[in-house]
């Protein structure tokens, strides 16, 4: 009997599955090893070995007979990608587990939510000058808003062929916040810059109404303004609202963490049935993570310069530290815990965490709100 | 892959258009959050609960 009959994963195995094997095994060690994202790139990782084996039945194979066996991660796909479904109930969870009264504390730090997307713009630039079709360029400038539920579900209405590069470039980069943004924040700042010290009014409450109010007024306006941006606000503030309201405490812990870990199992391993070594291995991917880098590294650059532009305007005493500036993005609460760090290794008294957690939140509605944006202008140009 | 040609393709004005567009209205919807914020701190205060 034939070699490719007997052992036909062997026999049709070829560079490129390997290729994507090592990549699945080197997302595994990220996630163990470094403790990167370890929740998305463990499950991504191993998706990654499982359909990079030549007929692996995860995925919908035919078989000898030329009957068509569908394949479970294809289900998956179908049932959860495909619909947006799993990322629109990760938001439920994220928005349950958001905790919008910081933002109360100093409202304008929630600027920084829009400043701080600059680079999802920048990068779509650099995409569409390096060969991408618009749509593409546009998903691939997602990857900065450093917020994966979004990444998929732009990626997917426009450029669905991307979807595993770019989630993968995404929740990798995300991991990798610490790494990132200090040192573009030192290019961009003075050390007397990095030590100026914020006044919040950390005692400052905030109302149970305020908090109820809140997620249902954003809503209606969101809707009103982009209703394109409607499922992606809404969820979240859905989510946020079975956490504010008081009544629904079994509701809000579920939604924190049964239904985020289930979704995130799925999710996860969903997302690496796009991984298969036809798809991913080639240049196309490899610039994709490049352009990846491009867009953390302008959104962080974003958030700091606009700091300092607002602080030609403040009068010395309530000037904004411009590192607070780079937590405009959605790596939550990632982003505001290096920006602390990095304010206490300057000055050991200076504690920046309130002020960075504030204007993080605000990356996390901002990040949405470009989603829906992107998702409401390209199909109108392109 | 020609940067200088894709600069100058329509795309590539396209893209500047969204990008003019995007970062005016993401500055516009937290600038309305802003003052809905605000506003609503302002209109339903926190007031501590008084004991039973």
């Amino acid at each position: 009997m034939d070699f490719e009959v007997l052992v036909p994963a062997i026999a049709f195995m070829t560079w490129k599955h390997l290729v994507m094997i090592a990549v699945g095994l080197t997302l595994i060690w990220l996630a163990i090893k470094k403790g990167y994202e370890p929740t998305l790139l463990l499950p991504i990782g191993f998706g990654a070995i499982l359909v990079n084996i030549p007929f692996t039945a995860a995925l919908t194979q035919t078989d000898p007979a030329g009957n068509v066996v569908v394949g479970a991660l294809d289900v998956l796909r179908n049932a959860g990608i495909s619909t947006e479904l799993f990322p629109l109930l990760i938001f439920v969870a994220i928005g349950a587990m958001i905790d919008f009264s910081p933002m109360f504390q100093k409202p304008t730090l929630l600027l920084f939510g829009a400043a701080a997307q600059l680079g999802i713009f920048i990068t779509m630039l650099l995409a569409v000058a390096v060969g991408f079709s618009l749509p593409e360029a546009a998903s691939i400038g997602i990857i900065g808003a450093a917020d994966g539920p979004t990444s998929i579900i732009v990626s997917q209405q426009l450029a669905p062929q991307l979807l595993g590069p770019i989630t993968v470039a995404a929740y990798s980069y995300m991991s990798l916040v610490p790494l990132i943004q200090p040192p573009v924040i030192r290019a961009l700042t003075s050390k007397k810059e990095r030590m100026i010290r914020m006044k919040t009014d950390a005692n400052k409450k905030v109302s149970r109404t305020t908090l109820i109010l809140f997620p249902i007024i954003i809503t209606v306006l969101a809707g009103i303004i982009a209703p394109s941006s409607l499922a992606l606000i809404g969820f979240l503030m859905f989510g946020n609202l079975i956490r504010e309201c008081g009544v629904l405490n079994s509701l809000s812990q579920t939604a924190q963490k049964e239904l985020a870990n289930l979704v995130t199992i799925l999710l996860g391993i969903t997302i690496a049935s796009t991984m298969t070594a036809n798809e991913f291995v080639n240049v196309e991917t490899l610039m994709i993570l490049g352009l990846g880098v491009f867009a953390f590294v302008f959104d962080t650059a974003g958030g700091v310069l606009f700091a300092k532009f607002l602080n030609l305007f403040y009068k010395e005493g309530n000037k904004i530290n411009p590192m607070v500036g780079a937590c405009g993005i959605s790596a939550f609460p990632m982003s505001a815990r290096v920006i602390h760090g990095m304010g206490l290794k300057e000055d050991p008294n200076n504690y920046l965490l309130m002020p960075a957690i504030s204007s993080n939140v605000g990356g996390q509605i901002g990040s949405v709100i470009v989603g829906g944006l992107i998702l409401m202008l390209v199909p109108l140009f392109a | 892959m020609n940067i200088l040609e894709n600069i100058q393709s329509a795309d590539f004005q396209k893209g500047l258009e969204i990008t003019g567009l995007g970062l005016a209205g993401v500055f516009i919807f937290m600038a309305v959050f802003l003052a809905i914020i605000v506003g609503v701190d302002k209109l339903f205060p926190y007031k501590p609960e008084k004991a039973a």
